[in-house]
């Protein structure tokens, strides 16, 4: 009979991006810009909390 | 420090001949100098919002300029001022601008994540909450869109936004 395996640990859950990180490039004639999407969490990071949102 | 604009007014608004530009907001306000602030209407109620002191507006460098005024944090508010007047009287507008490296004399800054684009990406981080607009940036080119989120398909409507404000803006470059 097997030994029940106590000593094995839980699989961590992976970390889950709850937000959207992606670029987007737009061509316009043989220009090309590429722009990228600031992700909330990066604009919480960013955020100094002294001051408040002015939309609401 | 970003607390107290100074009071704006509208001055002129003119109409454009163009297919993608509709109309241009003239403002002007007195903070130690007198500034003019342009708010470029596109066809989506997209605002591209620019703004140099009066003194300089027949300067090449006039959105360059860097002034020993000490009071960039008033203009500065005044500018977000404006953005908030302009989204009350038309809650789907969204807002972009060009952050400009300063010029003067014989120094000249690098386009790439300059100085005023540094600080307006705070700012808009600071102000404009990101359930209500989409951030997006080009660091490269001190270029920042902020995307209003009541619009139906946002990565559709940040494209076309996009290609206007390269083919309008030919300084946007890789």
């Amino acid at each position: 009979m097997k030994a029940k395996d106590t000593n094995r640990q839980m699989e961590k859950p992976k970390r889950v991006l709850l937000t959207k990180e992606g670029t987007i490039t737009s061509v316009v004639g043989d220009r090309k810009v590429t722009f990228r999407y600031i992700t909330p969490m990066e604009l919480k990071r960013m955020r100094r909390t002294t001051y408040d949102y002015l939309i609401k | 420090m970003f607390d107290n604009g100074y009071k704006f007014s509208l001055v002129d608004k003119k109409s454009h001949n163009n297919d993608d530009l509709l109309y241009t907001h003239y403002y002007t306000f007195r903070g130690k100098r007198r500034y003019i602030l342009l708010a470029e209407e596109y066809v989506g109620s997209i605002f591209i919002v620019k703004f140099y002191p009066h003194s300089h507006r027949l300067s090449p460098h006039k959105y360059n300029v860097l002034l020993a005024d000490y009071d960039a944090m008033h203009v500065i508010r005044t500018a977000i001022d404006v953005m908030l007047y302009i989204y009350k009287s038309s809650p789907f507008a969204s807002f972009g601008f060009i952050a400009a490296n300063s010029i003067f004399d014989d120094y000249k800054e690098t386009v790439y994540n300059n100085k005023r684009y540094r600080i307006y990406r705070q700012l808009m981080a600071d102000f404009f909450p990101s359930d209500l607009f989409a951030h997006v940036a080009n660091e490269m080119n001190g270029a920042y869109l902020l995307v209003n989120r009541t619009n139906q398909d946002i990565d559709t409507f940040t494209g076309n936004a996009l290609k206007m404000f390269i083919y309008h803006y030919p300084d946007l470059d890789t």
